[in-house]
């Protein structure tokens, strides 16, 4: 924090206070906080380039970092609407007409098949089974 | 409160994804954070816990630091400091070296044991009394009094006014005299038996 002039006042003005604040300090001295450990150093390390990674990802937005979980179902959601994910839906329908329908229209209208083989068909499909039921009933 | 980070260069160089701005900055705050969060914790490994997670979320932070609205050290501490009562609430950590029970029992045959023995006491005693503080009241008296920080600082780091600091250090204070001299007393009693 900043290096100004400590502001407590309190422990100078207390006679009892200032027994306590020296007993506090002979604790301190006695018994020094640890320093961190290099093993816990190297893990908090290891954090920064996926933190540089989320900066690059997402600037100015949330601060998710890439597979953290947090968040994920509205980032998903919101992914859908991106360009190139639309984009590809877009492309992929526009196949899949052109597959579904145009193909297989061109493909009968220029295929060989005869009357007879075509009749052949017929009486193997589900609609020549429908009309034999109804001339029973 | 001056405005000028000494922390805003490397922040910025880490929001760009610099190790050695990370580096920087952990280096220069991890000695105070872990003094916190022993202080509060007691225990090694848990303090470490803290002052990782506390760094992991600068990693995150540093991205999206908007200037000018506080010290970064500042709310490094305050993320510090909230993981120290998330930490306490779920466990009631207590530091692991227990009242005497691992002090060897041919220490009393030592010349200078019995001075040892009484700085340990002492040292015990101001230890169990900050141990039993409430939270909030620890917090102030570990960040005031084992950490130096300004009642400036250390309010901002606990997020609370500068007269709600010094009214937690003041009910700290008198509950830990009251304490010291409660177990001062009961070592003499003891003591006065032991001699009978």
């Amino acid at each position: 924090m900043s290096d100004g002039k400590k502001m407590n006042t309190y422990t100078d003005r207390n006679p009892e206070d200032r027994e306590l604040a020296a007993a506090i300090a002979r604790d301190r001295a006695d018994d020094p906080a640890p320093r961190l450990s290099e093993a816990a150093m190297a893990r908090i390390m290891a954090e920064v380039p996926q933190a540089s990674a989320a900066a690059t990802v997402q600037p100015g937005g949330s601060s998710v970092r890439p597979g953290s979980g947090r968040n994920f179902g509205l980032s998903a959601i919101a992914g859908l609407f991106r360009p190139p994910v639309w984009q590809a839906f877009a492309i992929a329908g526009v196949a899949g007409l052109v597959a579904g329908g145009i193909l297989p229209a061109a493909t009968l209208a220029e295929s060989d098949v005869t009357p007879e083989q075509e009749f052949a068909i017929y009486l193997q499909s589900d609609d020549a089974f429908a009309t034999l039921l109804e001339e029973d009933l | 409160m001056s405005l000028e980070d000494p922390d805003i260069e490397d922040i910025r160089l880490l929001a760009g994804g610099d190790a050695a701005a990370a580096s920087r900055l952990v280096l220069r705050h991890s000695d105070r954070l872990m003094a916190v969060a022993y202080r509060m914790t007691g225990a090694r490994d848990a303090a470490e816990d803290i002052v990782q997670e506390a760094f992991i979320r600068m990693m995150r932070q540093a991205a999206k630091w908007e200037e000018g609205k506080a010290l970064f050290s500042t709310w490094l501490h305050r993320v510090t400091v909230n993981l120290c009562y998330d930490r306490l609430r779920k466990a009631s950590t207590r530091y692991e070296q227990a009242a005497g029970d691992d002090l060897p029992e041919e220490a009393a045959d030592e010349p200078a044991a019995d001075a040892m023995l009484e700085g340990r006491e002492r040292g015990l005693a101001v230890r169990e009394a900050l141990d039993r503080l409430p939270e909030r009241q620890k917090m102030a008296i570990v960040l005031c009094h084992y950490e130096d920080l300004s009642n400036q600082e250390a309010a901002e780091a606990m997020d609370i006014s500068v007269e709600a600091l010094e009214s937690l250090l003041a009910r700290a204070r008198r509950s830990m005299r009251k304490d010291m001299k409660l177990a001062a007393a009961l070592n003499d009693e003891l003591a006065d038996d032991m001699a009978e």
